[in-house]
């Protein structure tokens, strides 16, 4: 299979910082990224490009071989399920759930009664009552908890059925629960192969390699190492990655689990 | 694809013109939500009373779900506090509807409003409502007054 996104010297400088220099990243279509990083890295930063979410100021972004300048973003963004709080909590506020969700049919922030028809309403609903939130239609996105608003995410980047589901930090502030909820969510949606996967996190207990083919590791703005999860994912590579004596085991579900060593 | 991007620029500044936010009624302007070198990446129509992102409706619409609500004590959201919130939500429910009902006759298209309409304010504070007393009271007057025509035949 081929790659469906091409990240070409990709960069982005805001003043004389660039929140992400030089990164070169092929993704094949329907592969299982994990983008691992400490905080500041630039995960939430890249994959907003990836997701047409954001411009850049460096490189390239191609899409199955088509530079992003030359394409409608709009139409990018829609085959992107970009699933962020971290983002989407800057922009969107006092938005109706329902708009915010029928967004992602046309790829903008706000709705665009054009491309709207009464069954993606009725699917909209179908979705809403599935996630137990079929009361919240009408309801401001401030007033949702984090897991709601996470879940309201999810439906926005589904009912546009991408190509690739771009999940930033989707446990971040979920309580157990909910946790568990978007665990079997990922696993299910990596286990059914038949999306491509980016999975950005800090957490190692996330990271499963039965659920993930490759790892990328990124630190001040750069990609560190990329590669299969379990040549990236030991004991010495994340040492040397964190700077820090680490050990990596594997827990009883399989997904991995980070000790620090004395 | 060029002319694609400017569309979708062209649409929204259009429809600032004949359509009002769903919930306050206030005007919409075309502002920038993010920075993108795509302008139709960028921009939203927005209601700046609300603070929010918004597609609006059109304002005769909106004049109508207004009044309906307000006249009729229209109420979707029973569980709210009776505040200017629920109202507001109650009309942006009711322009919802009359804006699918209004696109399903035809009556709007993309540039809006396809025929002209004239608001008549005072359309339903015109009819009267009979109460069973003064209905029974009313139905006498009659009986009386067809009786007195046949007497003078």
């Amino acid at each position: 299979m081929g790659a469906i996104i091409t990240a070409r010297g990709l960069g982005c400088q805001s003043g004389d910082r660039f929140l992400l220099k030089n990164v070169n990243w092929e993704i094949e279509e329907k592969s299982r990224w994990i983008i691992l990083g400490m905080n500041g890295s630039g995960k939430t930063t890249l994959l907003s490009m990836l997701a047409g979410y954001q411009d850049f100021t460096h490189g390239q972004i191609l899409y199955r071989d088509t530079d992003y300048r030359g394409l409608n973003i709009l139409e990018v963004r829609k085959k992107m399920g970009f699933i962020s709080n971290s983002y989407f909590d800057r922009i969107y506020q006092n938005e109706s759930v329902m708009d915010l969700i029928l967004s992602g049919l046309s790829g903008t922030f706000g709705l665009e009664e054009e491309n709207i028809s009464s069954a993606h309403v009725r699917k909209l609903k179908r979705l809403l009552e599935r996630v137990g939130l079929q009361d919240r239609m009408d309801a401001s996105y401030s007033w949702l908890s984090k897991g709601e608003r996470q879940n309201i995410l999810i439906l926005r980047a589904l009912l546009a059925q991408p190509e690739v589901m771009v999940l930033d930090e989707p446990m971040t502030g979920l309580d157990v629960v909910s946790k568990h909820k978007m665990k079997r969510f990922v696993k299910g949606m990596a286990e059914d192969g038949q999306q491509t996967i980016l999975y950005v996190t800090h957490h190692f207990e996330e990271i499963s390699p039965d659920l993930f083919d490759y790892c990328l590791l990124m630190r001040h703005g750069q990609v560190y190492q990329s590669g299969l999860v379990e040549d990236v994912i030991n004991s010495e590579v994340i040492s040397h990655f964190l700077q820090k004596s680490v050990t990596i085991d594997r827990m009883h579900d399989g997904y991995y689990q980070l000790l620090f060593q004395k | 694809m060029t002319n694609e991007k400017s569309l979708r620029v062209e649409r929204l500044k259009q429809r600032a013109k004949y359509c009002c936010c769903r919930y306050c009624g206030s005007e919409l302007h075309v502002r920038q939500i993010v920075f993108h070198t795509q302008a139709m990446a960028r921009i939203e129509l927005y209601c700046d009373q609300c603070q929010k992102i918004e597609y609006g409706v059109e304002k005769e619409a909106y004049a109508s779900a207004k009044a309906f609500v307000e006249a009729n004590q229209f109420n979707y959201f029973p569980d709210m506090e009776d505040n200017e919130q629920r109202l507001q939500m109650n009309i942006a429910k009711v322009c919802n509807i009359t804006s699918w009902q209004l696109r399903y006759l035809g009556l709007t298209d993309e540039a809006g409003l396809t025929v002209p309409v004239h608001i008549n304010e005072y359309a339903m504070e015109q009819c009267t409502t009979v109460e069973d007393d003064r209905l029974e009271q009313l139905l006498e007057e009659a009986d009386q007054w067809a009786q007195s025509l046949q007497q003078e035949d």
